[in-house]
């Protein structure tokens, strides 16, 4: 249903039932390799041998009630309630695993097949609690609706009700165990989907319930999915629990704002309290599938956070403070802006905007410095330290890169990671990756440190920090030996005088098991090849892409249009800010900029050293995430006028002359592209919150006051524009043959200290998070990972927490002994906004001491 | 003339310990095992079986070679065969005794049937309780071993099997066959929707034959003397000799081996196990396993083989024979029944897992007074559930306690009557009403 004032809003009664195999359009084959027919309920249809009952029936349109039949999962035909009639069968069978036999005659609602529907019902009622006026399910759940439908008023049981003792399962998830009707979805998705099987039936009998071993909360990152499969009230979401009733509800469609995969999601909201207050995954076999995971799931309550500002702020005797009466701000700014513009000139001003905002909002963004500000001052990339311009990613659109890695994994039958702990990026590529693996894919996995795939993967290849380069090295001429393709003549060059037994050992892999997972890739069929930001936002970025081109290459990946490898990227709208020229060196469709002007990293530096004088920061909290944080300190302290537009006060913000809060990704339609470059429609769900503006409106309103005419640029006129302008310009150049790398000579020399190395957690704390309840419990505590030789040699007791130390700073945090660290390393992996780890990393250091507290 | 027992399987049975290899050997074990490997194709061992008109043993009585024939010889997959040694019905007591006296001819017999199916894997799957007859099964199957009797090249032929004792944990519902792949595969036993039946998708998917311990230890015998032999035993549909473990109050309770349809019901438990005590007499007899309906004082003339047993409206089971003489309350003994069954249920199936405790609970309410004249109808009508569950766990509670009722309703009426609040006395002390009030 379309309002044009209102948006697609989901009507509660066509919100699809979870699980229900109605849900999903039935599949109609064109042909038959097999075909049967039989009649169901007098009317025939002609199915696939092997097609189900129940399936053959939904082609009909005929529906036969189900609780424990999913589509997505394996059957076990338990819960008894789709049981038909057959013809000449002496038992009623279960329409959900029975196959559809030639000539059969099916009555799925006879008086027999009534009837035993009626007692199944009944008795998955009689220990039921029929709490339904304090359910979270009720009004949408399927023990009510067959009830209803296939159940009868007669109730036989005089009994107690069998009860069970409350389990704690976490943040996320309630279990009422009264209320299950032991269907085990919940058990076979954890199982057969996210591939981490915590829910079991546990005991037997009567007494059978579903458990985790010793009761222990989940930890998975797809849990929050069993409560869309539970049919009834058992699991229920803990963070919507009690809050609303599900009818004053209103949903609709929106791309969750976590990662680059851009999970379908639908925002349930009340319009009358102006809150978000529930997220549910919404079906797209080309994304996310059925699914999303917790972090999206559960991630939203920031929006609802009292600690939203509701004026915008500005700076008064060193405080942030509600502008004086009858002040105009948006007047105050420009006035600024300008007189900077007019004594210095406008590359005196920047602007850097967060990767998560829309496409309309980073199209504006840029726009907005380049034509009506005149500074090319402009960044997007906030959480790496790069002087260059261009980087490994950039360099991966020219040469023609694929850079679909959804839609690749979802059909590889080997997949190949370098460079990414991608469970804790991409969760929900993760899942589908694990999907593949159930059904016989080979994953293999080269990455830095003891990554999540490490037990999961055929072959893992641990190398040491920073030297994917000379591990590709060393893969790539091993790959052409196995290939024996013939050694490329473009890359002669490339390894004169090359060692490889020399390279791999400063990479620190072991020749063998280089061999075999070079082996691996030569026989691989179906292969994809997945090159994570680590390694291709590193120092050597751009080479390491063109080594991984060359394998994808060598290993017949590629074609006139583009060449196999997938680049991943992390945020929602990476890609789109990309695409949006939201660049130094690059605008709209990475066409050339006008004007040219410098990336993040130059302008902190001018910044810091006084060239630059305003900062215009929307979006992002700079100073906990920029690796470099004494620089991002520095430049905001020195700038003469910043400008941060957020969500909340953070140190950022508190470093601003001006804050502006704006409208949460709830409030803001627009769109967003994710990691394959699908451009996702996200609807507006609430309106902004009084008080706060949208990017957009913000923008409008600057732009206006420096005289542009900028009224009609609506989202959908904006996104009419950048759909045209944001076609990558640049031809791809193409890759007519091997593409010659650089590979380090020297050797590193030992350095002084521990090499700190940091990395992406899923459940970490982030400004946003820490203002999110729910994934704030879920979070997991700030550690350091250490080997078990290097806590010996320092003579660390577990008992006490160890001070991290570098010239940037000090933080105080517990460490574990892990022994897939190696030794001369410590890991901190995440982001911890309140614990300010990037202090560590200030001035581009990477070595740290480490003490144990209080010595 | 007192009818006496006709002894195949317990021929010569001794006592005091397990019989070892040699002795097993002397007696002409592992012969019929050699016949088979040299002479026999693997499907005239098929035919053989066919011929002698062996029945299943584990309760369902389902031809064996019949049984054998369904195993799909094109499919690529492995075959496995399983010896299902998990004997935990209440009063079946006899595949203990094959393995713990005699445990060569469970063995030999598992390797005649893993032979005629093509299968290089027996697993004998045994019940958790039975710890010391794992053990004397696991020392057999080694001096099997030591003897090229099991392994590869079994007594120099060009066909090889292993054996595997596999214990479970002691779960009557893993001695469903189904219930028994997915236990030894590793996972909880829950039994599994049929079709396909384990001949056809048994263990990790492949063709599996599941076998009762008795079933395996007819084989080596009907190889050594032939179908004709065998077939000659018994009557026209119901061949060969039976175990049947008689308990109850009788007063010589054991394991007795009978000529099927040869001898009565009546004769088994007056002749070979002395009738019930002094001054007693019979009021009802299961005859085949806790599971199989109860046949009351009157119809125990009836010959003890599979149809006679069938058409008096009972099953011939496990041959587990339980007498109940007139001390027995009904009420308490369809109780004791219905508690043994819903503490077994897997608890997967709706109408096993509610049914099994809903039951327990009316008639608990009912053996204690608190019974209500609605009960029986309920009853029934939750009965109506027989055949919608996954496997016959669920049948196996209903058919005994309907049969109890039916045949004893009085019994069950009375226990109710006991129980039904006098509404004339409501409210005043001592009634039941006020009781549950206070
Ligand atoms: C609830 C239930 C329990 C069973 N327990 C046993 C058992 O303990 N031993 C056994 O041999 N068969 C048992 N059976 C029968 C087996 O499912 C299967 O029919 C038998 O092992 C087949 O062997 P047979 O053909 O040699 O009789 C049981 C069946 C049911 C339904
Ligand atoms: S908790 Fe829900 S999904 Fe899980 S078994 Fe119970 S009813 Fe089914
Ligand atoms: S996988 Fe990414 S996009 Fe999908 S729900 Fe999780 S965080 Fe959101
Ligand atoms: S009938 Fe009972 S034992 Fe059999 S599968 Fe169902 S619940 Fe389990
Ligand atoms: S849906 Fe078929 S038995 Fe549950």
């Amino acid at each position: 249903m379309k309002d044009p004032h209102r948006g697609t809003v989901i009507h509660p009664r066509a919100r699809p039932f979870a699980g229900d195999a109605y849900a999903e359009e039935p599949k109609r084959p064109e042909s038959f390799r097999k075909p049967v027919t039989a009649t169901i309920d007098g009317q025939s249809v002609t199915v696939e041998a092997g097609t189900t009952i129940l399936q053959a029936a939904q082609i009909l349109g005929i529906y036969i009630p189900h609780y424990c039949y999913h589509p997505a999962l394996s059957i076990v035909a338990s819960c008894r309630l789709c049981l038909v009639e057959v013809e000449k069968s002496p038992k009623l069978v279960p329409s959900c695993s029975t196959p559809v036999g030639e000539g059969q005659v099916i009555f799925t609602r006879s008086d027999k097949a009534k009837r035993a529907r009626e007692q199944q019902m009944q008795l998955l009622l009689i220990n039921h609690p029929l709490d339904c006026p304090v359910c979270d399910q009720g009004g949408h759940c399927q023990l009510q609706r067959y009830s209803m439908d296939y159940g009868t008023d007669d109730s036989r049981y005089r009994f107690p009700k069998r009860t069970f003792p409350k389990p704690n399962l976490g943040p996320f998830i309630d279990l009422e165990r009264n209320r299950c009707i032991l269907c085990t979805r919940c058990v076979r998705f954890l199982e057969e989907i996210a591939g981490n099987a915590e829910l079991a039936v546990m005991k037997r009998g009567n007494d059978s319930l579903i458990g985790t071993f010793l009761e222990r909360p989940l930890h998975g990152e797809f849990s929050g999915n069993t409560i869309d499969l539970c049919p009834v009230g058992s699991l229920t979401d803990k963070v919507f629990r009690f809050r609303a009733r599900i009818w004053e509800l209103e949903a609709k469609p929106s791309v969750c704002p976590h990662c680059a995969v851009g999970c379908n999601i639908l925002l349930d909201s009340r319009r009358r309290t102006h809150e978000l207050l529930r997220i549910t995954p919404r079906t797209n076999p080309d994304v996310n599938g059925p699914w999303i995971c917790d972090k999206g799931r559960f991630g939203f309550d920031f929006v609802n956070s009292r600690l939203r500002v509701r004026s915008p702020l500005v700076k008064r005797d060193g405080e942030l403070k509600p502008p004086a009466d009858g002040m105009d701000v948006i007047e105050y700014i420009v006035a600024q802006w300008k007189a900077i513009r007019d004594r210095h000139g406008p590359g005196a001003l920047a602007g850097l905007i967060s990767p998560r905002k829309t496409n309309e909002s980073l199209y504006l963004f840029q726009r907005f410095f380049r034509k009506v500000i005149g500074s090319g001052n402009i960044d997007h990339r906030m959480d790496r330290v790069g002087l260059e311009d261009e980087d490994g990613y950039l360099y991966s659109i020219r040469i023609g890169a694929r850079n679909d890695p959804v839609g690749e994994v979802r059909k590889a039958e080997t997949i190949f990671i370098l460079g990414s702990d991608l469970p804790n990026e991409l969760p929900i590529l993760n899942l589908q990756i694990r999907q593949r693996l159930r059904h016989g894919a080979t994953l293999l996995v080269a990455h830095h440190q003891g990554g999540s795939y490490r037990d999961l993967a055929a072959r893992y290849c641990a190398y040491h920090p920073g030297a994917e380069m000379d591990f590709l090295a060393v893969l790539f001429f091993l790959l052409v030996q196995e290939k024996n393709v013939g050694f490329p003549g473009s890359l002669i060059e490339t390894y004169r005088d090359f060692n490889s037994a020399a390279v791999a050992n400063r990479c620190g892999v072991a020749m063998e098991a280089l061999q075999n997972l070079a082996r691996a890739l030569a026989n691989a069929s179906n292969a994809t090849l997945l090159l994570g930001e680590e390694a291709w936002a590193g120092a050597d970025g751009i080479q390491t892409v063109r080594a991984f081109a060359d394998m994808a290459r060598a290993m017949g990946l590629f074609n006139e249009n583009d060449v196999g490898i997938n680049l991943l990227l992390r945020h929602s709208n990476s890609r789109g800010a990309i695409e949006m020229g939201v660049l130094p060196h690059l605008g709209p469709g990475l066409s050339p900029a006008d004007p040219k002007g410098k990336n993040t990293h130059r302008i902190l530096q001018a910044a810091a050293h006084g060239e630059l004088k305003s900062l215009f920061i929307l979006g992002e909290d700079l100073i906990a995430r920029y690796p470099d944080r004494a620089l991002a300190e520095d430049a905001l302290k020195r700038a003469d006028f910043v400008v941060v537009a957020d969500t909340f006060v953070h140190d950022t913000a508190r470093a601003a002359h001006v804050f502006l809060p704006i409208a949460t990704f709830d409030e803001i339609q627009g769109s967003y592209t994710n990691v394959s470059g699908k451009i996702q429609q996200a609807e507006r769900v609430l309106v902004p919150l009084s008080g706060t503006a949208t990017p957009l409106q913000l923008l409008q309103a600057l732009a206006r006051r420096f005289g542009a005419e900028w009224d009609t640029l609506t989202p959908p006129a904006v996104f009419d524009i950048l759909r045209r302008e944001s076609h990558p310009a640049l031809p791809p150049n193409k890759m007519a043959d091997y593409l010659p790398f650089q590979i380090r000579t020297e050797n590193t020399e030992p350095v002084e200290g521990l090499c700190l190395q940091r990395g992406p957690l899923l459940f970490d704390r982030t400004g946003d998070v820490i203002r999110t309840p729910a994934l704030s419990a879920r979070s997991q505590p700030c550690t350091a990972r250490l080997s078990p030789e290097d806590v010996g040699t320092l003579g660390l007791s577990a008992e006490n927490s160890i001070v991290v130390e570098s010239p940037g700073g000090r933080v105080t945090i517990p460490f574990i002994m892990d022994k897939n660290t190696p030794s001369g390393s410590v890991v901190i992996l995440g982001e911890y906004d309140d614990l300010g780890i990037n202090r560590l990393t200030s001035r581009g250091n990477s070595r740290v001491r480490i003490i144990q507290e209080g010595e | 003339m007192a009818a006496s027992e006709t002894r195949v399987l317990l021929k010569d049975l001794d006592l005091t310990g397990p019989r070892d290899l040699d002795s097993y050997r002397r007696m002409g074990g592992y012969q019929g095992l050699a016949k088979c490997l040299r002479q026999f194709t693997p499907d005239r061992v098929i035919d053989e079986v066919k011929q002698s008109g062996l029945r299943g043993r584990g309760g369902a009585g389902f031809p064996t070679g019949v049984k054998w024939g369904f195993v799909p010889k094109t499919s690529p997959k492995p075959k496995y065969l399983v010896c299902n040694a998990d004997e935990g019905e209440p009063g079946t007591c006899k595949d203990r005794v094959l393995m713990q006296y005699n445990p060569h001819s469970v063995i030999e017999g598992c390797l005649i049937a893993a032979y005629a199916i093509a299968a290089h894997h027996a697993f004998i799957y045994i019940r958790g309780e039975f710890s010391e007859i794992a053990e004397i099964l696991e020392r057999a199957v080694q001096e099997a071993y030591r003897a090229h009797l099991a392994g590869t090249n079994i007594l120099g032929t060009q066909y090889s099997c292993e054996i595997i004792v596999y214990r479970g944990a002691g779960a009557y519902i893993c001695g469903e066959e189904s219930g028994l792949l997915t236990s030894l595969e590793g996972k909880r036993g829950n039994p599994r929707n049929k079709p396909p039946f384990p001949a056809v998708e048994g263990l990790y998917r492949a063709p599996t034959v599941v076998n009762n311990v008795e079933t395996l230890a007819c084989l080596p015998s009907i190889m050594r003397n032939g179908a004709a032999w065998y077939a000659s035993l018994g009557t026209e549909k119901s061949k060969g000799t039976k175990l049947v473990p008689v308990s109850g109050h009788v007063r010589k309770p054991g394991v007795y081996e009978i000529e099927l349809g040869k001898i009565t019901l009546r004769e088994i438990i007056a002749d070979l196990a002395r009738g019930v005590r002094e001054g007693h007499t019979i009021k009802a007899v299961i005859p085949g396993g806790s599971s199989s309906p109860i046949l009351s004082a009157d119809q125990l003339d009836v010959p003890f083989d599979y149809e006679s047993v069938a058409a008096a409206g009972s099953m011939l089971g496990s041959g587990a024979i339980v007498v109940l003489d007139n001390t027995v309350d009904m009420v308490e003994f369809a109780l004791r029944l219905a508690k043994f069954y819903a503490h077994e249920s897997c608890g997967q199936c709706t109408p096993c897992r509610e049914g099994t405790r809903w039951l327990v609970e009316i008639l608990n309410a009912i053996h204690e007074g608190r019974g209500h004249p609605d009960d029986l109808e309920t009853i029934q009508k939750l009965f109506e559930t027989e055949l919608t569950s996954i496997c016959l766990l669920w049948s196996a509670v209903v058919m005994p306690v309907r049969a109890l009722i039916e045949k004893f309703p009085e019994e069950f009426r009375t226990a109710i009557a006991r129980g039904t609040p006098d509404f004339s006395r409501m409210g005043q002390p001592g009634s039941p009403v006020s009781v549950l009030a206070e």
